[in-house]
């Protein structure tokens, strides 16, 4: 059986409207307006154990209150979810004690003492015996590089130790699942580097399943092989990175300087064109004409000083991917 | 006992917690005394020049009275009714109770230890110095011995109990602050009621003898005036049974109606933001 089994789970929350400025306050404390909005409409999906899932949306499209389910946070209004044959909202203290959180804006370490003051504090919380603790910490510290920060204070770390901590906290327990909400946001690039093998590792070597919402879509493309994608709670997309990029970067685009004047209004086999001051920008579908072909023929045409065929970057997918399915 | 190693690990992250402020602890200390100081004047002047038979009459004769300040002083470290947890407080309102449910505790026991935790360990390092002050201070302004060795064990062992009635008073008030849109409001309203019905303001005892039976009976009596009447001498060791069942009593009600609501707020909650 999967190890997450979610389905047509649905959320609704109540919001309080009240018109702006002072008017609208007093009116407001006689009429209450209050607006429901759907965070989650019948979602469906399953996940297998072992699997790293990039889950992506943007913002205020549900990703979050999913993870609040799954983790037993929040009790939906209708649906089933099993995760390890457990409910999580009902048997909730037996289920977290197999599941991690990483919270990018939330830290689940103490402020004001050395981290492994915290560390320790969670060894007990969890019940895990001295020679499992002593072997997960010394494991962990090891490959995310933390050993000299443990003595230190939360509160004098820098944002990138500080993940780094965060992680091990959230896996000390060893628990078999791991949600992982932003955790690589205002991170510099190394640190998101780093951060980025540490969880391969910990997902292929210690088969820790884990699903993973972030904003970044480097995270995703180097993660994840499998993406879901949320937008107004409803999911669109689950399958694999490969096949939404498919779907979703058809444009390839060849982007040259010109040696002298040219003036060309159309190309055989480009979907358009683009004239800049020097530059010339021809969008092409790579299934439909090859690049070689389409080069031939502007070389042809235009006198060129140079050349660069470029891809649309995820980045620019996805925002495309949300304007398409309007979101 | 598989709840026990949780607990020990709360007490001692606090514990080495309360010992990281050390200037912020001074502070207090010296706001303690100097307010105990000044209750303890005031004391003084309306027994000195009240009606002469102020004291008689409500059976707490000026060295009980000034004693019962100096302790009330020392026992808010443990029963401070005006402070709730900042801690959780914070995490209440900034929607970090989605992190405490993600722990295999039960929230509303978690958040007790917590609480007691924090208390004990400030608890433990205020005691010496605030009494050892409120001792050496000259006459009438001075902290009285216990009135017998069996007076002082009976008042320790009650005020443990109102310890853990406080815990449980606070773990109401903590499932009231997660109803996050109720505002401050019904907190206040209930933390000034605490403070004055548990006799942190003025001895229970020195209010009108009307309301003498009441103010006994109500539950935040036993949270701080019962323990510490046996100190006094004004409640004899021989009353203990009855006062410590009482305040078990309260307790357990205490109790059970706060992990009731808690129980019944988590089912309600949304804990907002990403």
């Amino acid at each position: 059986m999967s190890l997450i089994v979610l389905n047509e789970i649905c959320k609704t929350f109540k919001t309080a409207e009240r018109p702006p400025g002072l008017f609208g306050a007093m009116r407001g404390a006689f009429m209450r307006q209050s607006k429901e909005v759907k965070a989650l409409d019948r979602i469906s999906f399953s996940i297998e154990e072992g699997e790293l899932v990039g889950y992506i949306g943007p913002n205020g499209a549900g990703k979050s209150t999913t993870v609040k389910v799954m983790s037993g946070i929040l009790v939906p209004d209708s649906g089933s979810c099993q995760v390890m044959g457990r409910v999580p909202w009902q048997q909730r203290v037996a289920h977290v004690a197999q599941i991690g959180v990483v919270f990018g804006q939330r830290s689940q370490l103490w402020w004001d003492v050395p981290v492994l003051d915290s560390f320790e504090l969670l060894r007990d919380i969890y019940r895990i015996s001295a020679s499992d603790y002593q072997k997960r910490l010394c494991d962990l510290t090891d490959i995310l590089d933390i050993g000299g920060l443990l003595a230190t204070p939360v509160r004098q770390l820098s944002l990138g130790q500080r993940m780094r901590c965060e992680l091990v906290a959230s896996l000390l327990h060893n628990p078999r699942l791991l949600f992982l909400d932003e955790p690589t946001i205002g991170l510099d690039a190394v640190s998101k580097l780093a951060l980025r093998d540490f969880l391969k590792e910990i997902n292929q070597k210690h088969g820790v399943t884990m699903i993973l919402t972030t904003h970044d879509m480097a995270d995703i493309e180097t993660l994840c092989q499998r993406v879901m994608v949320i937008g107004h709670g409803r999911l669109l997309y689950d399958g694999l990175l490969d096949g939404l990029k498919r779907q979703y970067t058809p444009e390839r685009r060849i982007r040259a300087k010109l040696a002298g004047s040219c003036s060309l209004t159309e190309l055989p086999g480009a979907e358009r064109l683009e004239m800049l001051e020097n530059e010339i920008v021809v969008y092409f579908r790579p299934e439909q004409v090859q690049a070689q072909e389409i080069i031939a023929r502007l070389a042809a045409a235009c006198p060129l000083q140079d050349l660069v065929v470029e891809n649309q970057s995820v980045e620019e997918m996805i925002a495309r991917m949300y304007r398409e399915m309007s979101l | 006992m598989s709840w026990l190693r949780p607990c020990l690990g709360i007490l001692r992250m606090h514990l080495r917690n309360s010992l990281q402020y050390r200037l912020a602890a001074w502070a207090q200390l010296t706001t303690n005394i100097f307010w105990g100081f000044v209750h303890a004047v005031i004391i003084v002047v309306f027994y000195r020049y009240g009606k002469q038979n102020a004291g008689v009459s409500s059976g707490m004769n000026i060295t009980q009275a000034v004693s019962y300040i100096w302790l009330v002083q020392i026992a808010l470290y443990l029963i401070p009714t005006f402070s709730i947890d900042r801690e959780i407080r914070n995490k209440i309102q900034q929607g970090d109770v989605g992190i405490e449910l993600c722990r295999p505790l039960d929230l509303y026991f978690h958040w007790f230890t917590r609480t007691a935790a924090s208390r004990f360990g400030r608890f433990l390092l205020q005691v010496p110095p605030v009494a050892s002050v409120a001792m050496l201070l000259p006459e009438p302004y001075r902290l009285a011995p216990p009135a017998s060795l069996l007076s002082l064990l009976a008042a320790f062992c009650s005020l443990l109990i109102g310890f853990l009635l406080s815990c449980a008073v606070v773990g109401i008030i903590y499932v009231l602050l997660m109803q996050i849109r109720w505002g401050d409001g019904p907190v206040i309203m209930l933390t000034v009621l605490t403070d004055m019905l548990s006799g942190s303001y003025l001895p229970l005892q020195l209010w009108p003898a009307w309301a003498q039976r009441f103010l006994y009976a109500q539950p935040f009596a036993s949270l701080l005036d019962l323990p510490l009447r046996f100190y006094l001498g004004t409640l004899a060791p021989s009353a203990f049974p009855g006062v410590a069942l009482m305040q078990l009593a309260w307790m357990i009600i205490f109790v059970a109606t706060g992990w009731l609501l808690m129980q019944r707020s988590l089912k309600r909650l949304v804990v907002q933001g990403g």
